[in-house]
């Protein structure tokens, strides 16, 4: 489905309109994030974070200064000539999305992001997502298997169910924002992942 | 530092064992000089026909390396075009194996004919047994790149030339060294071996193999030995002269020659 958003793959049927544009054409506002870092591993961490800036033909010194602040942005500045080999897990994906943030894009799509990471790192980026969504306020299209992280992280949670591959349910979720690691201790978070995990396996069984 | 002292001391140590036997055998079954000279002669023969010998060298290394950067060339560019479509490589790609089966020893003669005897006919030896381990390994890493990779330059808009140039082409370079390592080695046996056809030159004297069937022909037994070292000792120049140059380009990021810096 992100695929289809991002114009990777075509629609065999029907449209896709993002803020009144095709896919192909609002390239310049998505960004994706996949679910390995995706990073090159001959490039430097400042390098891999500078790439996109690098294919628009970017002068060399508006690429290092953007680069400089997205690498602070995802506290990443002590890494900056680093080679992927280098870091964690978690430390990639930061990378990963600076890169995405690069071109101040207004939709990011993001592709099981922290799959592969471990609870501890995947709760923590969770909340850096969060807060760079609070400062930069773009919308995200996050898939996700983790019933947690989906309620943590969104606003509306949207299940899906196969054969055929469509949008089963919605939820709204309101919790409050900012929302911070106290967030997962809350009565009204439990319940919404109790209920959305009981509509999924609901979906599944189907 | 002291195991590596160590370390030198066990090869040397080996080496010197080697040399004793190779001198008592000589001592102990009265072998004739013809049929196997001493060490020592042979470290003589090296001493006293240098100039001579270091001039083979000179010209079967010429051969060699040029053969060995021309089929560089040739076969990254062949495996550029290769990557670009599936029906190419099905088309083309068993015939680069077909490359590598002819026996060269088979078809040296006829390359000789065509091209004449001489440093032409033995670079284009090296280069058409060189050139196929180079191919199969670049093309292999040229197509191997990850989707999403190729989805993440798509996702900007990029163009062939990026996608070639600061994706595919960097990708495929650990390939592209395994393909060289590979050609390094046999370069050095093709400009030897093409030489054993075509080595005879007018400038006076051939190359290594050339002087190796002359010197067998003369039953100058101790300076075919003195050949062998020669031609030994160019295979492993030739051989670190790639190994610190994958180094060199990819001890940075890639696994492979990371480990020869641990160890």
């Amino acid at each position: 489905m992100l695929k289809l958003v991002a114009g990777l793959t075509l629609p065999t049927s029907g449209k896709i309109c993002i803020d009144g544009m095709t896919p192909a054409n609002a390239r310049e506002i998505v960004s994706f994030i996949f679910q390995d870092a995706t990073l090159l591993p001959w490039r430097t961490v400042e390098d891999n974070v500078g790439l996109r800036l690098e294919l628009e033909h970017a002068t060399r010194e508006r690429r290092k200064e953007k680069v400089a602040s997205l690498l602070e942005l995802v506290n990443l500045s002590h890494a900056a000539k680093s080679y992927p080999r280098q870091l964690s897990g978690g430390m990639k994906m930061r990378v990963s999305i600076a890169r995405a943030l690069s071109t101040r894009p207004r939709v990011l799509l993001m592709d099981e992001p922290f799959a592969a990471l471990d609870e501890i790192s995947r709760d923590r980026l969770n909340e850096e997502v969060l807060r760079l969504q609070q400062e930069q306020n773009w919308t995200a299209l996050f898939v996700t298997h983790s019933v947690a992280e989906a309620v943590f992280l969104s606003s509306r949670v949207l299940i899906m169910a196969p054969h055929p591959g469509r949008i089963a349910y919605e939820f709204p979720i309101n919790l409050p924002y900012p929302r911070s690691a106290e967030t997962r201790q809350l009565p009204a978070f439990e319940e919404y992942i109790a209920i959305i995990s009981k509509t999924l396996r609901g979906v599944q069984s189907e | 530092m002291k195991r590596t002292f160590y370390n030198v001391l066990n090869t040397g140590g080996v080496l010197l064992m080697l040399l004793l036997l190779w001198r008592a055998l000589i001592w102990a079954l009265s072998i004739p000089p013809y049929m196997l000279p001493t060490p020592l002669a042979v470290a003589q023969t090296v001493i006293h026909r240098f100039p001579s010998l270091a001039n083979s060298f000179y010209i079967t290394a010429l051969a060699a390396a040029s053969g060995l950067l021309a089929s560089i060339f040739v076969g990254t560019a062949i495996a550029l075009i290769f990557a670009q479509s599936r029906w190419l490589r099905l088309m083309f790609l068993p015939y680069t194996i077909l490359l590598q089966t002819v026996p060269i020893v088979a078809i040296a003669p006829l390359i000789i004919m065509w091209a004449g005897a001489g440093l032409f006919a033995v670079t284009l030896i090296t280069f058409i047994i060189c050139l196929a381990p180079i191919i199969a390994n670049t093309t292999q890493g040229l197509v191997s790149v990850d989707e999403n990779m190729v989805n993440l330059f798509l996702m900007q808009n990029a163009s062939g030339a990026q996608i070639l140039w600061k994706l595919r082409l960097p990708h495929a370079l650990p390939s592209l060294f395994t393909g060289v390592r590979i050609a390094s080695g046999i370069s050095v046996i093709g400009a030897i071996t093409g030489e054993l056809f075509a080595g005879s030159s007018s400038i006076g004297q051939g190359g290594l193999g050339y002087s190796i069937t002359y010197a067998l022909a003369q039953l100058q037994t101790d300076y075919l030995f003195a050949l062998v070292l020669a031609a030994t000792v160019l295979g492993f120049m030739f051989f670190f002269a790639v190994m610190f140059l994958e180094y060199y380009f990819l001890h940075n990021w890639h696994e492979s020659a990371r480990k020869t810096e641990s160890q």
